[in-house]
């Protein structure tokens, strides 16, 4: 049993598919971690132009992925 | 494309579209086609994709347990979870820190999106016709690989079944609650192609 998780662990360090799977992920989490933490800064009454310099983006841009929720 | 679809198919797309308006989410992501597939409303309690799952022995409440423990960590499968553990990411601390600040649920899409009467304006819910809920990428590529499981087992036709196929073919978090249920793209086939023979 440990033998077979050790040598799926061992595989996975080597296979693409985990390293570009975890990119993937990421850029998933990614965008729930970005509309958290926006909708966060908008209930604390930050302005769009303030969060987009945090964020470092347009206004428009983070407007116009975030306006409407 | 959207032609060779049956009507079944076209109420799945929709009822996706509907789910993710609800869920206040930016695009239509494959976990909505996915809960759509495990709809069995408006289309008399059975459907192409239902039928298919019955034939492998799985519940739609399976699969949707499944759906809903993913979307709470921030749509991110088992499978997701171990390839950011390998970069040394912990995801269940983020999702752990994220629901301590933010609300339980907080990184899901979810209708608690809405904290924000002020800014949901009317004016944006007026101009936004449902139609015009973008699709995600990874839903795109589900529709276009339902066209190719079609194909691949001779059916002229763009069914459910072949969209709950094509959402365990193509690699993501719809794919990996699929297989979680023990669904596969191959026993999938499988099921089709007796069917077929059946028929």
């Amino acid at each position: 049993m440990t033998d077979a998780t050790e040598l799926a662990t061992r595989a996975g360090d080597s296979d693409p598919r985990t390293g570009l799977r975890a990119v993937a992920a990421l850029r998933r989490l990614l965008e729930r971690l970005e509309a958290v933490q926006v909708r966060s800064a908008r209930v604390s009454g930050w302005s769009w132009q303030e969060i987009a310099d945090e964020l470092g983006v347009s206004r428009q841009a983070v407007h116009k992925k975030h306006g409407r929720r | 494309m959207f032609e060779r679809f049956t009507k079944d198919a076209r109420t799945l797309v929709t009822t996706a579209v509907h789910d993710a308006e609800a869920d206040g989410a930016a695009r239509v992501d494959t976990l909505h086609l996915l809960t759509a597939a495990l709809d069995p409303t408006g289309t008399a309690g059975s459907t192409g994709a239902l039928a298919l799952l019955a034939a492998l022995d799985v519940t739609p409440a399976e699969v949707a347990g499944g759906v809903d423990e993913l979307r709470r960590h921030g749509g991110l499968s088992d499978t997701d979870r171990r390839a950011l553990g390998d970069l040394g990411i912990d995801v269940d601390t983020i999702v752990a820190r994220v629901e301590d600040r933010h609300g339980a649920g907080a990184l899901a899409d979810g209708p608690e999106g809405s904290t924000e009467p002020g800014a949901r304006s009317s004016r944006g819910r007026r101009t936004r016709n449902r139609w015009h809920m973008p699709f995600g990428d990874d839903a795109k590529r589900v529709l276009r690989a339902s066209l190719r499981q079609a194909l691949d087992v001779r059916d002229n036709d763009i069914g459910s079944e072949h969209m709950l196929q094509a959402l365990a073919a193509v690699p993501g978090p719809a794919a990996d609650v699929l297989a979680a249920a023990g669904v596969s793209a191959e026993r999938l086939r499988g099921a089709l192609l007796q069917r077929r023979r059946a028929a």
